[in-house]
């Protein structure tokens, strides 16, 4: 099975961090999975990190509500990145009780796709077919 | 309601749940004391977001004591503030406590 070359995965919640790693690890969709507990630990990777790691970044998964610096700052500074550089999916992870549509959020954010919380085999397998034809 | 549920973790191995649970209560430790912090600052809007990472590992793992209390400080600090009171944070500590305990006694980790 084709793989995809790094995933991050941006959360505060360590225990969601280690289950989204472990189902990753186990489907072997991807050689490296990164974790960074809020916007400012991945800011800072994509700010000073290794470049080749850094371009082998092929899918984020963000999540919104973290401490030091949520999802939406995150991806106000992300835009300012290297805008030619920047190939890598981004998936948001919306709760199911906003008060704005989860469609509106993701639009307003910039992010190729969003889906609920948690992250399963399934939601991972439609991912790949819809960004990456696997 | 049960002290630890651990339905949402039934897939996984003793050995992975042992992993998981041993993340949850460091994790859970150091967020309730930086809750406590951000409380103490006037820091209410951070306190809000402690409780609410809290929450969702707390669901992840089943201790849904500790989730309904930092919901409803969530709600409380988010939304009305000055309702907020101490013995919010002394019993999630103590329900926090009560996982940690049940989880040592049943030899979970």
């Amino acid at each position: 099975m084709k793989q995809l070359n790094s995933i991050l995965l941006i959360d505060d919640d360590m225990v969601t961090n280690f289950l989204n790693k472990n189902l990753i690890n186990n489907l072997a969709i991807a050689q490296e999975v990164l974790t960074f507990k809020n916007g400012q630990e991945a800011l800072s990777f994509f700010q000073n990190g290794d470049s080749e790691k850094k371009e082998s970044i092929d899918l984020i998964f963000l999540d919104l509500n973290m401490p030091i610096m949520d999802g939406y700052q995150f991806m106000d500074n992300y835009h300012q990145l290297e805008a030619n550089k920047k190939t890598a999916k981004i998936v948001a992870l919306i709760a199911e009780n906003t008060e704005k549509p989860a469609e509106e959020i993701a639009r307003q954010l910039g992010v190729n796709d969003y889906f609920s919380k948690p992250i399963t085999k399934e939601k991972l397998s439609l991912i790949l077919q819809k960004h990456f034809s696997i | 309601m049960p002290t630890l549920d651990l339905i949402n973790l039934k897939e996984f191995s003793d050995e992975l749940i042992s992993q998981i649970l041993t993340i949850y209560l460091a994790d859970g430790k150091k967020d309730i004391e930086e809750l406590n912090k951000a409380v103490e600052d006037n820091n209410f809007s951070e306190a809000g977001k402690k409780a609410h990472k809290i929450t969702g590992s707390s669901k992840t793992v089943g201790a849904l004591n500790v989730a309904e209390l930092t919901e409803q400080l969530e709600n409380t600090l988010e939304n009305n503030p000055h309702e907020f009171s101490n013995q919010q944070l002394i019993e999630l500590s103590k329900a926090f406590s009560d996982v940690e305990t049940h989880i040592k006694k049943h030899n979970l980790i």
